[in-house]
């Protein structure tokens, strides 16, 4: 069973690297697109390495501005290979290259041919440079905006809809101005043609995002069922499917939830807690950490919800795994008990160790819960709390390798490892699984805040 | 390998293809 399980984790890592590939190869070539565009058919001569590169810096920036729209389109069959997670990190990431294209783009033209200086004043520039100095302004703007928002305290929703609006118009005064500039998409041709149907694609995810998801997300209402205060400062939310089968996913996956209307920009994405096998009734466990989640220890039990997801490549291979190792911190638990609940929902036969740091044994969530599972099929629990009190024998401190070698088994070739837990925690957790010789393809891990 | 490495390495390799296809753009070009 061992060697049939790790050659379907090795089978399974080869076509997730394949799948990995094509997604990062589109990317590259969706980027390229305008300078392949500019090269075919009818065009002017070159200006000189160094102009020739400036353009294509501006093009290929303004195209990567488009590509971030998509990168946040939530589309499943896009994000799958990475894990929405890693993609909207590459969404904050690559960003900052774009903007670096984008403001080379004029730097290297200065450079390379001094009269570009007469331009650069935008009180006395034309028409169609203030355009792109204009869409160059906001986008730094909204990039120094939204790496501050956090250490300045915006309120989470006011900056995200000043952020669509704001990455809608530096998209279209960016495209103005390499329309009106027209060096290489030259007016007469075909070529403003196809780079105007290019940007709607781009600008038409945004109203999919925006418009037609939530739209789609009506027809599959949910009513907060019932509001349960859990230890430590947590609460869970259970919503029930008022119509159509639920919401079917994975154990492991998040969803997006959205109280009373599907157009208000209060969004958040939460691990799913519950069990798989039951769809119609879905629960989320939810730390109150941010503006959000203090709101909903208040939310009203009837109030209507809307879900959208699933998401998440958290729990892939874990189906399949001969043995589970399960590692949470804190509220990172959520996604391992949609696993545990599921298991036990559906009589899995595997062995699975759960090993999950508490602050103390008050604040443990879902104590009592993991206590009757272990009743109910193979589980085994270890909890290490970082404070213990009088007479607990347990582990004290943080997870280290020591305890982690008491949940896997002798044989590693068959186990599936999932850590879910603050970023230093889940740092520290996989380096250790590394170290015990858990191969790195064997060790799946979520970020728990990426947004 | 542990998701932030990996999206890293993915932001850096997309970088250095972009950077190449923009050379190669303005060296096709002249």
């Amino acid at each position: 069973m061992a060697t049939s399980s790790a050659d379907a984790t090795r089978r399974a890592s080869f076509l997730l690297l394949l799948r990995r590939i094509g997604l990062f190869s589109m990317y590259v070539v969706l980027a390229s697109t305008p300078l392949v565009l500019a090269l075919i058919g009818p065009h002017p001569p070159g200006r000189g390495f160094w102009l020739d590169v400036s353009f294509a810096l501006g093009l290929v920036g303004l195209a990567m501005l488009g590509l971030q729209f998509l990168s946040v389109a939530r589309i499943n069959r896009v994000d799958a290979p990475y894990g929405i997670d890693a993609v909207m990190r590459y969404h904050r990431q690559i960003a900052f290259v774009a903007t670096a294209f984008i403001a080379l783009h004029p730097l290297v033209l200065v450079l390379a041919e001094s009269s570009y200086w007469d331009l650069v004043n935008p009180l006395k520039s034309p028409k169609r440079v203030q355009w792109g100095q204009a869409a160059l302004l906001m986008l730094v703007f909204l990039v120094v905006v939204s790496v501050l928002r956090l250490r300045w305290k915006l309120n989470y929703e006011i900056w995200r809809v000043t952020h669509g609006i704001l990455a809608l118009l530096i998209t279209s005064f960016a495209l103005v101005h390499v329309r009106s500039v027209g060096v290489y998409v030259q007016r007469g041709t075909w070529k403003p043609a196809v780079f105007t149907a290019f940007s709607l694609v781009f600008l038409s995810l945004l109203a999919w995002v925006r418009v037609l998801k939530p739209l789609a997300r009506m027809r599959r209402p949910f009513v907060v069922d019932q509001v349960r205060p859990e230890p430590g400062g947590v609460v869970t939310l259970r919503l029930r499917a008022t119509r159509g089968r639920g919401l079917r996913f994975r154990a492991g996956q998040f969803s997006w939830i959205t109280l009373d209307s599907v157009f208000v920009p209060n969004e958040h994405p939460f691990s799913i807690a519950s069990s798989a096998a039951r769809p119609e009734e879905v629960e989320f466990t939810i730390k109150e950490l941010g503006d959000f989640t203090r709101q909903l220890g208040g939310v009203i039990e009837g109030s209507r919800a809307y879900l959208d997801g699933p998401f998440g490549n958290f729990g892939v291979g874990w189906e399949s795994a001969g043995q589970l190792l399960l590692v949470a911190g804190g509220i990172g638990v959520t996604p391992c008990m949609s696993i545990l609940r599921t298991m036990a929902d559906t009589s899995d036969p595997r062995p699975v160790t759960l090993i999950y740091g508490s602050n103390d044994w008050e604040t443990i969530v879902f104590r009592d819960e993991l206590e009757e599972l272990r009743r109910r099929f193979d589980l085994k629990v270890i909890h290490v709390l970082a404070r213990g009190h009088e007479g607990w024998d347990g582990d004290v401190g943080f997870i280290n390798l020591d305890i982690l070698r008491r949940g896997l088994p002798d044989d590693l070739s068959g186990v599936q490892c999932y850590v879910c837990g603050p970023p230093p925690m889940m740092a520290a957790v996989e380096h250790a699984l590394f170290e015990a010789g858990v191969p790195p393809r064997q060790v799946h891990s979520e970020l728990f805040t990426f947004v | 390998m542990r998701s932030q490495t990996l999206t890293f390495r993915v932001v850096a390799l997309t970088t250095i293809a972009l950077v190449l296809a923009v050379l190669i753009f303005a060296a096709i070009q002249n």
